[in-house]
């Protein structure tokens, strides 16, 4: 048994496929003895069981807000820190989040629906009581809008199309609304997906679709292009 | 208005996306890395909220810094090095919460390396539900749970893993061996 000892560690190596990591004398041992081959079965089994149970996916839920958690890194007195940290927590939970409203709200299906960038950037006008950006952002084709008010937000979405068939939404926020840190612009995860939230004169416009991450970023730039001069 | 810049020249006035050598490929590329960060993060952080926020910021890191990114190297195992430092740099300024370790490390070891599996049967660990596995999993201490995921989830090598987590190779096939014999005594019943 004290031979096995010295031969055990490398078990987990070959069970992983790092035969190569593995002395000629440890293979030699472990082929001939039951209780060393034995437990390399239970790290194999292991190995894939594990695989199974962690691999399923996992929802995430919306990040933190990093001002609040800085903040409370620099507090002092651990009794400071935990009430700050019950009040961060709090407001975390109760405050509405107009950027995760605006993502979602492109998931809804547009009210009014027309490939005119011009008619689109008057409907939105009028339902949202408030001067437009430029909806003409080519080579994205306009389809639709939509109006919602929710987390003390008026959110205008507007939908496109990329040339290659992909749907792709910017929800305009109020123009009061603006994500803390104070980038032009912040990417965050939404239900598991990139969103950009992209700071303009004319708003926040948050960017989400079905896309590649560069259809977002480059509407990023089109976004920020097009509102330059306003 | 010409048309929208690519992402490429945005990435010059922006800051977050890769800047000069990075491109759009790559940039998707760690985008699409986001569930797997998340699922690292769990491990590193064992809380989902701070996974989340880690996985956001790991892949705003990833992008800025895509241009010290070496082609034809592993791109996962590059993105978790950048998350699991800046996991310890949240650790470090207390914005992350202290490990918290079942038991003292030296006694750890000494059961992980004696214990006696040979009363454990295969059979129980290949029926074992994957809650209970999860459960395991969740309570062994972070130095072994992260190789024994980088290795065994995420496919990295013994040399990758050793790598993102900055020790020797040899420190990460012991680590997974201990681990990995934790968690047999618990799915077996003997801890």
């Amino acid at each position: 048994m004290s031979a096995c000892a010295e031969h055990r560690r490398f078990l987990v190596a070959i069970a992983d496929g790092e035969a190569a990591a593995v002395p000629a004398g440890t293979l030699e041992h472990i082929r001939d003895c039951p209780d060393c081959a034995g437990e390399l079965d239970l790290h194999r089994a292991a190995a894939v069981r594990l695989r199974q149970a962690l691999q399923l996916p996992a929802a995430q839920p919306a990040p933190k807000r990093r001002a609040g958690r800085a903040g409370l890194a620099a507090g002092g007195a651990i009794a400071a820190a935990l009430l700050a940290a019950a009040g961060i927590f709090a407001l975390n939970v109760s405050r509405p989040d107009p950027v995760l409203a605006a993502a979602r709200a492109g998931q809804q299906p547009p009210q009014f629906q027309s490939s005119d960038a011009g008619q689109i950037g008057t409907w939105c006008a009028e339902e949202s009581g408030r001067p437009m950006p430029e909806m003409d952002l080519p080579p994205l084709r306009p389809v639709g809008a939509r109006m919602d008010h929710q987390a003390g937000a008026g959110i205008v979405t507007v939908y496109y199309v990329s040339p290659d068939g992909r749907p792709l939404t910017i929800g305009w926020l109020d123009a009061s609304v603006a994500p803390a840190g104070g980038r032009s612009v912040t990417s965050r995860l939404v239900d598991g997906r990139l969103v950009l939230v992209a700071l303009s004169a004319r708003g926040t416009a948050v960017i989400s679709g079905q896309g590649p991450a560069s259809l977002l970023w480059s509407t990023a730039a089109a976004v920020e292009e097009s509102t330059a001069g306003n | 208005m010409t048309g929208p810049a690519d992402a490429r020249a945005y990435i010059r006035t922006v800051g977050i996306t890769p800047d000069a050598g990075g491109s759009a490929d790559l940039a998707d590329q760690i985008a699409a890395l986001q569930p797997r960060l998340f699922r690292f993060g769990l491990t590193l952080t064992r809380d989902q909220e701070d996974a989340a926020d880690l996985a956001q910021e790991t892949v705003a890191r990833a992008l800025a810094a895509s241009w010290r990114f070496t082609p034809g190297t592993n791109l996962p195992a590059w993105v978790f090095r950048i998350m699991r430092n800046l996991h310890l740099n949240r650790v470090r300024d207390g914005r992350a919460g202290p490990k918290v370790e079942s038991l003292d490390s030296v006694r750890e070891v000494a059961f992980a390396e004696t214990i006696d599996l040979s009363s454990v049967e295969k059979a129980a660990i290949e029926r074992a539900s994957l809650a209970a596995v999860r459960e395991a999993f969740a309570k062994l201490p972070a130095k072994y749970a992260l190789p024994i995921h980088l290795v065994t989830v995420e496919g990295l090598s013994y040399a990758e893993t050793a790598g993102v987590l900055d020790v020797p190779i040899g420190t990460v096939m012991s680590r997974i061996y201990r681990g990995r014999r934790l968690l047999l005594a618990a799915l077996g019943g003997l801890a």
